[in-house]
């Protein structure tokens, strides 16, 4: 479907439909989190059914987000002894001489046997849809590491982690997309880096984007685009087809897991229809992890967990963050948004419409670790978190261009449409209200009650079903504070496990992690598109502490 | 393909849909009283019970059946209908009553005071004191020893020490105590000492343990004489139609301050007076007034103008409710129907957390909800609830455990009052008093402190535990 992926240069038809469609995240989260309580303050009653109803529906959901995690962290757990390059060289044999006997039985360690299994069912259905894969060395790679600010310091150990990784670096380009705004130094500093990493990929150069670029906003997007134009000549230099590259578009901090692109090699290759999907591994924020202080580090640890779960629902997966996917896809729907801050799930969602929902994200059970945000001080690094976590909610600027698009004419079908735009809508009224109600507003039966309210049984009830909501919530902590520590780093000389289990304690500062770092930056993001304030892109400091030596 | 994680989520989700649906109405029809009643096999009413006692940790029966959970508790779930509830607790005496709870109602039992088969006492005095003058919440009073002011003393129930409060070698020692005057709560007592030749007037401060003689400030007994907790130095009297104001701590006297006058009363900050136009001053201490406007008040005036009483106490409990009590035992209020019953009112009592009213006459005990008569009252809710008629010369009352119960004295007897199902109230005798002494009750320790009627000592009584 032709359809622009912007809010500039609309029509006056358009142009109304878009701001009114700014308009409904927002105003719906309020008209939830003032309606349920003004209906309680009105109507005790019918508030307190709703509040019932409400909780019900919240502790129900977070023990089915807890299975998932439970089952996602599980597959990751086990496909960390997959093997990659091993199953990559398995199937390029396959590949070459299809007629050849099976693999014998897998054999070693039980997770060894069930991640060979999950693999040999992919290597199954790929070979029976029809769509062969190319062999892996036809495979190249792009992965571009936007630069605005970031010293040297963040930038390096991504590259080195690229270059140490078990895939060979020699079908591997490795571009530093620069903001031509960016200090001298740290253009000197990338240049420096290019120069001492140039030998170990099969390219590494440094794009300038150039400033002022009419169309253009300040955001991530425009850089990492330019970056990919340049790279565009760059694999048409080499003959090499956009269908055989895999790009992807880092953070620059982003630090890959060793495994990282085989398992992103292997997984592209046994998807079919390979070049209509985005790769999505697991973020981790594990830089700086014991720098970092306590509530970063359980709002970090709690988006790694959110990721994991999605990555269970095939119908809920959007990229985030650190991602891949088929350099031809991206060429095709025209690159990223140049004008969007939230770059990274709004090129889901330019893919989405533009191939007619022919389009998915393919999870890959292999981390990459990010910084935890960090500012320094503890009011610098809440002030930090707060507003990443704004840019992160103002993804919400999605909804108006994706509505526009499913409003108008495509080849989604109406039940396909429907379900993608109730989905994300849920998704960002959940954001935004949940930590409100649960947080706020559950209490209000329990702090005021009228005096004819207050002998009714409902009145004494609540407080025992806010109770047992409260332990049942407590068992979920209590999972993801096991899979934290679970998902930590390994263990070193300088923090231990000792230091691990310090770190328990810290899950209890959820509550309030919720309610000023997750439900009100969502609202805050949510009204300023309500009342038509736009954004600008906040580059997160990245800042690490030094740490005991 | 779908893989088994896809599989396994749509089980799951629909399986959650479905718990959902099945739950959650459940869940709210139990939230708004509804069970499911094996018994009879079908959905029955419910309504609750809370029940808490002083002491805590009553055993709990409904019908016979032993409830888990000891006082206090909240029992929810509990089918419509009556009950008998018997709280056990070793001890005391079983509380048996028939309580009917309501469907969808949560009946309150929350002051139960469990009362003992005698309670037990402490002697702190020995015998020798012919009366008590409570003035304040503290377990400490002056006591009376004899006529002469070098018996008067301060006991202090606490520590068992008891102390002289004037001292002997004064030329008045041996005047006789006509009368002693407390505002409670301010730690004053005003003395009417007296010689066949001369009166003279003592004020005592019993924090300090300093008196002073305001004898000069007093030319002639006041009929009405007040101060307060704020300024306890500052007193104002009211001579035949005139205030006047002493300052007892700079030895200042103002004898016209405010003329033309049937009454005054004071709060904390201010002093409000009657005028002779039967109108409300709301003044400070150093006369600059204005008129208050009398919430809720349309004809408050006429009603004080055609009142029996020469003068009125002003009582200002809460910013919108004035009491007017005047000298012949009529207590007007600032809401209709105005006059409070038609009993000559011996004394009032209010208890600032629950805002109620408790009045008392020679042989009745009644309240007022005040917090109701703020709302917005009907005639009916202003008038006395009256609960107790069988006294004989009932002489001071006190609201016990936040306003549930009335403990009082009755001649040389003091009983208790305590609330039952069913809005009524039941007597419990506690003690006997020593003939024309007053007894002292403290909330804040739960205990009463009298002269025995039968060993003549001060003695300690705990009332609630």
């Amino acid at each position: 479907m032709d359809f622009s992926y912007s809010r500039q240069n609309l029509s006056g038809k358009e142009r109304r439909l878009q701001r009114i469609l700014e308009i409904v995240p927002g105003a719906t989260s309020w008209a939830i989190i003032i309606g349920s309580a003004a209906l309680y303050l009105v109507h005790p009653l019918a508030g307190s059914a709703f509040i019932i109803a409400f909780l019900v529906y919240w502790i129900m959901r977070l023990l089915y987000m807890n299975i998932f995690l439970l089952i996602a962290y599980g597959k990751l757990f086990i496909m960390r002894r997959a093997g990659w390059m091993e199953r990559i060289e398995e199937l390029d044999a396959i590949i070459q001489d299809p007629e050849r006997p099976p693999a014998a039985p897998p054999a070693g360690s039980l997770r060894e046997r069930i991640a060979r299994r999950i693999i040999g069912e992919q290597v199954k259905h790929v070979l029976k849809s029809g769509s062969l894969p190319p062999p892996s060395d036809a495979i190249y790679h792009l992965v571009i590491i936007p630069v605005a600010s970031e010293a040297a310091a963040v930038v390096e150990p991504g590259i080195r982690a690229l270059r140490d990784g078990v895939y060979p670096t020699t079908r591997m380009a490795v571009v530093l997309a620069v903001e031509e705004r960016a200090d001298d130094a740290v253009r000197d500093d990338c240049r420096r880096l290019v120069e001492r990493y140039r030998g170990d990929f099969m390219a590494c150069f440094m794009v300038t984007h150039p400033d002022g670029i009419e169309g253009e906003a300040k955001v991530k997007g425009a850089n990492v685009t330019c970056a990919a134009r340049t790279a565009r000549d760059y694999f048409e230099r080499k003959a090499i087809p956009p269908d055989n590259v895999i790009v992807s578009c880092f953070d620059s901090d982003t630090v890959v897991s060793p495994e990282y692109f085989a398992s992103l090699t292997f997984n592209f290759m046994v998807t079919p229809q390979r070049t209509r999907a985005s790769y999505q591994p697991v973020p981790v924020y594990h830089n700086n992890i014991w720098e970092a202080h306590s509530f970063a580090r359980v709002l970090d640890v709690g988006a790694s967990f959110v990721q994991l779960i999605e990555d269970t629902d095939p119908e809920k997966r959007v990229t985030f963050s650190s991602h891949s996917m088929s350099f031809k896809a991206l060429v095709e729907v025209g690159y990223w948004p140049v004008d969007i801050i939230s770059d990274d799930s709004a090129i889901y969602w330019k893919s989405l419409i533009h191939f007619d929902g022919d389009y998915r994200v393919v999870p890959i059970y292999v981390t990459l670790s990010m910084d935890v945000n960090e500012g320094g001080t503890l009011w610098r690094t809440f002030k930090n978190i707060y507003r990443q976590r704004r840019r992160w909610a103002w993804g919400v600027e999605n909804f108006p261009l994706v509505m526009r698009a499913f409003l108008g004419k495509n080849g989604i079908s109406p039940y396909n449409r429907f379900r993608y735009a109730f989905k994300l809508f849920d998704r960002t009224i959940t954001w935004s209200s949940w930590p409100f109600l649960y947080a706020l507003i559950s209490w209000l039966p329990i702090l005021y009650a009228p005096r004819e309210f207050s002998s009714m049984p409902v009145f004494y009830a609540l407080p025992r079903i806010r109770g047992t909501v409260f332990i049942l919530a407590l068992t979920g902590i209590l999972i993801c504070v096991f899979l934290s520590l679970f998902l930590l780093p390994p263990k070193n000389t300088r923090y231990g496990w000792l230091r691990k289990i310090v770190h328990i304690p810290e899950w209890f500062l959820l509550p309030p992690i919720t309610i000023f770092l997750t439900g009100l930056p969502a609202l805050d993001a949510q009204t300023r598109l309500m009342l038509g304030r736009h954004m600008q892109f906040f580059v997160t400091p990245k800042y690490r502490r030094e740490g005991p030596p | 393909m779908r893989s088994y994680i896809e599989l396994l989520r749509r089980l799951l989700f629909h399986l959650f849909v479905a718990a959902y649906i099945g739950i959650c109405p459940w869940l709210m029809l139990f939230a708004f009283g509804y069970i499911y009643d094996p018994v009879r096999g079908g959905l029955a009413r419910i309504g609750g019970l809370s029940i808490s006692t002083r002491p805590p940790g009553a055993i709990i029966f409904m019908d016979g059946k032993r409830y888990l959970r000891t006082t206090p508790a909240a029992i929810g779930s509990v089918i419509a209908g009556e009950y008998e509830i018997r709280l056990v607790k070793k001890g005391f005496l079983p509380w048996i009553h028939k309580v009917s709870i309501p469907p969808n109602r949560f009946v309150s039992l929350d002051h139960v005071v469990l009362l003992p088969p005698r309670y037990d006492r402490r002697e702190l005095f020995d015998a020798g004191f012919s009366d008590l003058l409570q003035y304040s919440d503290r377990p400490a009073a002056v006591a009376f020893s004899g006529r002469t002011v070098g018996n008067v003393r301060l006991l202090d129930f606490e520590r068992g020490e008891s102390s002289a409060l004037f001292p002997r070698d004064e030329p008045w020692s041996d005047y006789s105590v006509r009368e002693a005057l407390s505002v409670y709560g301010t730690d004053r007592v005003l003395f009417e000492i007296a010689s066949w030749l001369s009166t003279r007037y003592l004020f005592a401060d019993l924090t300090a343990g300093t008196w002073k003689d305001i004898t000069p400030l007093l030319p002639d007994k006041p009929r009405l004489i007040a101060w307060n907790r704020a300024s306890p130095d500052i007193l104002f009297g009211l001579h035949g139609d005139t205030i006047v104001k002493m300052d007892a701590g700079g030895g200042a006297y103002y004898p016209r301050f405010f003329p033309g006058v049937r009454g005054f009363g004071l709060n904390e900050k201010n002093l409000y007076i009657l005028s002779g136009k039967n109108t409300v001053l709301q003044c400070t201490y150093d006369a600059m007034c204005e008129a208050y406007p009398l919430p809720m008040a349309s004809s408050v005036g006429t009603v004080l103008e055609g009142a029996e009483s020469e003068f009125f106490s002003i009582e200002v409990p809460t910013g919108d409710i004035v009491l007017f009590a005047g000298d012949r035992g009529e207590l007007i209020l600032n809401a209709a129907p105005y006059r409070v019953g038609d009993e000559k009112i011996a004394g009032t009592r209010f208890s600032r957390d629950t805002g109620k009213l408790l009045l008392w006459t020679r042989t009745k005990i009644g309240y007022l909800d005040l917090s109701r008569v703020r709302e917005g009252p009907t005639p009916e809710e202003v008038l006395p609830q009256w609960v107790y008629e069988g006294g004989r010369a009932i002489s001071r009352c006190f609201w016990v455990y936040d306003a549930s119960h009335v403990l009082f004295q009755d001649g040389n007897e003091l009983e208790l009052l305590h609330p039952e199902p069913g809005g009524s109230y039941a007597l419990h005798r506690v003690a006997g008093v020593k003939n024309r002494s007053r007894a002292c009750y403290s909330e804040a320790t739960g205990k009463v402190y009298f002269i025995s009627a039968d060993t003549g000592a001060v003695v300690e009584l705990e009332l609630l535990r």
